[in-house]
């Protein structure tokens, strides 16, 4: 039976949606049949940021209508088997579906033989968050090492736990180890200290999340990136697999070592 | 003295908002400031009209031996309900009781709890708390770690000094005298 995870935040701009394409994408790269939902109607993104905008024929709103099967409505991921992706529709707004709908989508996702939906919540606590968590059996809160983006998480568990998706699992995004080594940023205990939940995920700020953002290919897919490697290994951890938390290290530059000697000297 | 109720109890009324207009000016007592007068005086007169012991504690100095007697005589004495809420208050949420509130757990930014009697958090107060919401000066906060953005006692309301929330401090409690609302350590 398949699990449906909620992407959700409070705040807008955290990264809801990197995070929803590039786990779908890590899931599927594991071999795993994954459908992304992007239940942000009337604002949507997870086609763009997934490269299929183009092939959008019916979308989520068709679908809860009965205007087309759910069948249709999945597009087909250009490089990975076993990845689909339902799009919101965009000349609708919040109000087209019910959460009620919304659950009886999710069961029919699950009786599709998918092994995980990802629903890609929108930002706010109104109508579009309580048609994202409707159906969902697990969430995961995304924030960012600021207060502004705590605060709303902080709201949004209590929410979450209000609406018995009690213990979800935070990832911790566009962190700057950097900054967090001077203080000036606030680091994973910090975070988790006022939270008070456990934590899935630290995602380092990255530029190429940008980068693989406005090419349409998530950068889970990219080796090289470090954002990339952490995504990865989140999708390990929702697996089931044990993991350690990513560890940031400074490379250190010829100047920084120039400057240690003399320190020293 | 305390009574325990439950949730589902019907005593459990919404409370009317009764909150006196407080004028800004009243609100700015730094309580840094107030806490070094607290301390300055070490005699402090403690004014026990309604204690049934009052004769006991009159002008008795602030020690370390006397101070829960004190917290007893001087704010408990009125017997009424107390509510306990097990788990962290997150943002958004508030509390409500007409009677004394006892949290086992954290009150984040952004919630507020608001009883009539005392408040007393085993854990961190980061949000709003309200005692004696419907004016009595003689309710008490405590929290294990006293950090309010905002702390009201009756019709008092006091801001918390700007700057570092992180310190952790040691469990301290709040109460309100000559119309000042202090803050003093639990010890």
């Amino acid at each position: 039976m398949g699990e449906v995870i909620v992407i959700t935040s409070g705040k807008g701009g955290v990264g809801k949606t990197t995070t929803s394409a590039n786990l779908g994408c890590g899931l599927a790269i594991a071999g795993k049949k994954v459908a992304l939902v992007d239940a942000d109607i009337g604002l949507r993104n997870l086609d763009v940021v997934m490269g299929l905008e183009n092939r959008i024929v019916y979308d989520l709103v068709d679908v809860v209508e009965g205007k087309c099967r759910l069948k249709q409505a999945l597009i087909k991921d250009k490089r990975y088997a076993g990845l689909y992706l339902l799009p919101a529709a965009q000349t609708r707004d919040k109000d087209a579906v019910s959460p009620e709908q919304m659950q009886k989508l999710c069961e029919n996702l699950k009786e599709e033989e998918f092994d995980y939906i990802i629903i890609d919540c929108p930002a706010g606590i109104e109508q579009g968050f309580k048609n994202a968590i409707a159906g969902a059996d697990r969430a995961l809160v995304v924030t960012t090492p600021e207060v502004s983006a705590v605060r709303d998480a902080d709201r949004i568990i209590g929410l979450l736990e209000a609406n018995e998706l009690s213990s979800p699992s935070l990832i911790l995004n566009r962190v700057r180890p950097d900054m967090v080594d001077r203080g000036d940023m606030m680091s994973m205990d910090d975070v988790t200290e006022i939270l008070a939940v456990d934590i899935i995920g630290v995602v380092p700020d990255d530029e190429s999340i940008v980068v693989q953002t406005n090419k349409g290919e998530p950068a889970v897919t990219v080796e090289s990136s470090k954002a990339g490697q952490a995504y990865r290994n989140i999708t390990q951890r929702i697996l089931g697999n044990d993991v350690p938390l990513m560890e940031f290290k400074q490379e250190e530059s010829f100047m920084d070592k120039l400057k240690k000697l003399f320190h020293k000297g | 003295m305390i009574t325990f109720v439950t949730d589902n109890d019907k005593k459990n009324a919404p409370l009317e908002d009764e909150s006196p207009d407080v004028g800004l000016s009243q609100k700015g007592q730094p309580v840094e400031k107030i806490i070094e007068q607290a301390e300055a005086e070490n005699e402090t007169q403690i004014n026990s009209e309604n204690t049934e012991n009052s004769e006991n504690i009159k002008e008795k100095s602030v020690t370390e031996e006397n101070i829960k007697d004190i917290i007893e005589k001087e704010f408990s004495m009125t017997e009424h309900t107390a509510k306990f809420h097990k788990g962290n208050l997150r943002n958004g949420m508030s509390l409500e009781y007409d009677g004394s509130l006892i949290i086992l757990g954290d009150v984040n930014a952004g919630a507020e709890v608001k009883a009539t009697g005392n408040i007393l958090i085993l854990g961190a107060l980061k949000g709003i708390a309200h005692a004696g919401c419907k004016g009595s000066t003689e309710a008490f906060v405590f929290a294990l770690n006293l950090i309010p953005v905002q702390l009201r006692i009756g019709n008092i309301i006091t801001r918390f000094p700007d700057g570092d929330s992180k310190v952790n401090r040691k469990p301290e409690y709040a109460y309100v005298e000559d119309g000042k609302i202090y803050v003093s350590p639990f010890e």
